[in-house]
């Protein structure tokens, strides 16, 4: 191969840099991240068939900027009765009665210099689908809209919430 | 041109000792030969050095580090993460003891305001007071 003039470098390497820089910002995407929890805990079984609220456990989310994994003592609140054969609801009590926390894995993750508060969406009236996709039918929680900036403007443009550089980052 | 000013002061023993060899070390700056090259690489290692940096950023950051989420076992009442508490309190970085408010998260104090009811500070803090959360 004939060595390439500089003039021919240029736009290859500007079309190597642009493409490279958008995948590079796509891979912040954690859209279908669903890690294998610690016990398999289905939302579809809880939310969909059993049709618990999401607030039940995650109530939180209309008292704070976080919804919170609930307390272990929200599922013993159920399963000091409920399906103690399995060996999955074994061993959630035996973290309990050891007083160990369940090392879940977090799924949905804003950056820290987003301010985002789950209890002004509630308060709006907003259902949790909106921004954490149709839950109750996941056998394993996965995140499924973006959750960057553009999700986020969109929707308050929409609903005609500010728009603000400090509404946000703050 | 006046002699060399004899030492005062030595590193070490072999300092001290003054062989041949020690006065040939101390003639270096460096110990190590430096490594920084001397030429302005080619285009092609440049090109080189360009793609593999892309490429090992790119792999770097394939994914976010794994986080844990761990919950309360007993969730203690007045505690609700992302929220601050505020307990009334007795300043005591000095003998005047101003009333203060103290906020915390979860469980840590993180700020002391003066109280405002309190008929010794009437709200104020002063300096002392407000870094004596660092003290607690």
């Amino acid at each position: 191969m004939s060595a390439l003039k500089p003039k021919q470098i240029i736009p290859i390497a500007l079309a190597l840099l642009v493409l490279g820089g958008w995948a590079f910002f796509d891979s912040f995407s954690n859209v279908g991240y669903g890690p294998t929890q610690p016990v398999p805990f289905s939302h579809k079984l809880h939310a969909g068939v059993n049709k618990i609220p999401c607030l039940y456990c995650h109530s939180n989310a209309e008292r704070s900027r976080h919804a919170t994994v609930p307390g272990m003592g929200v599922c013993m609140n159920c399963h000091t009765v409920v399906k103690t054969d399995s060996p999955y609801i074994q061993k959630v009590t035996q973290y309990y009665n050891a007083d160990k926390p369940m090392p879940w894995i977090r799924v949905h993750r804003e950056p820290d210099y987003v301010y985002f508060s789950h209890q002004w969406h509630i308060a709006r009236g907003f259902p949790c689908q909106k921004c954490h996709g149709e839950v109750q039918n996941m056998d394993v929680i996965q995140q499924s809209k973006d959750l960057k900036m553009g999700f986020c403007i969109s929707c308050h443009r929409q609903n005609k919430a500010p728009t603000d550089c400090n509404t946000c980052h703050i | 041109m006046t002699e060399p000013m004899p030492h005062k002061h030595w590193q070490t023993l072999t300092d001290l000792r003054d062989t041949p060899e020690v006065r040939a070390l101390r003639e270096r700056e460096f110990l190590t030969p430096s490594e920084e090259p001397t030429e302005i690489p080619s285009r092609r290692d440049f090109l080189k050095f360009l793609g593999a940096g892309a490429a090992f950023a790119a792999a770097g950051c394939a994914r976010k580090p794994v986080e844990k989420i761990l919950p309360y076992i007993r969730t203690p009442e007045e505690s609700i993460p992302g929220k601050a508490v505020w307990y009334a309190s007795t300043c005591g970085a000095c003998p005047a003891s101003c009333g203060i408010l103290v906020k915390t998260r979860e469980g840590r104090p993180i700020k002391l305001e003066g109280m405002k009811e309190h008929p010794l500070n009437r709200g104020g803090l002063c300096a002392r007071g407000q870094a004596s959360v660092l003290n607690l």
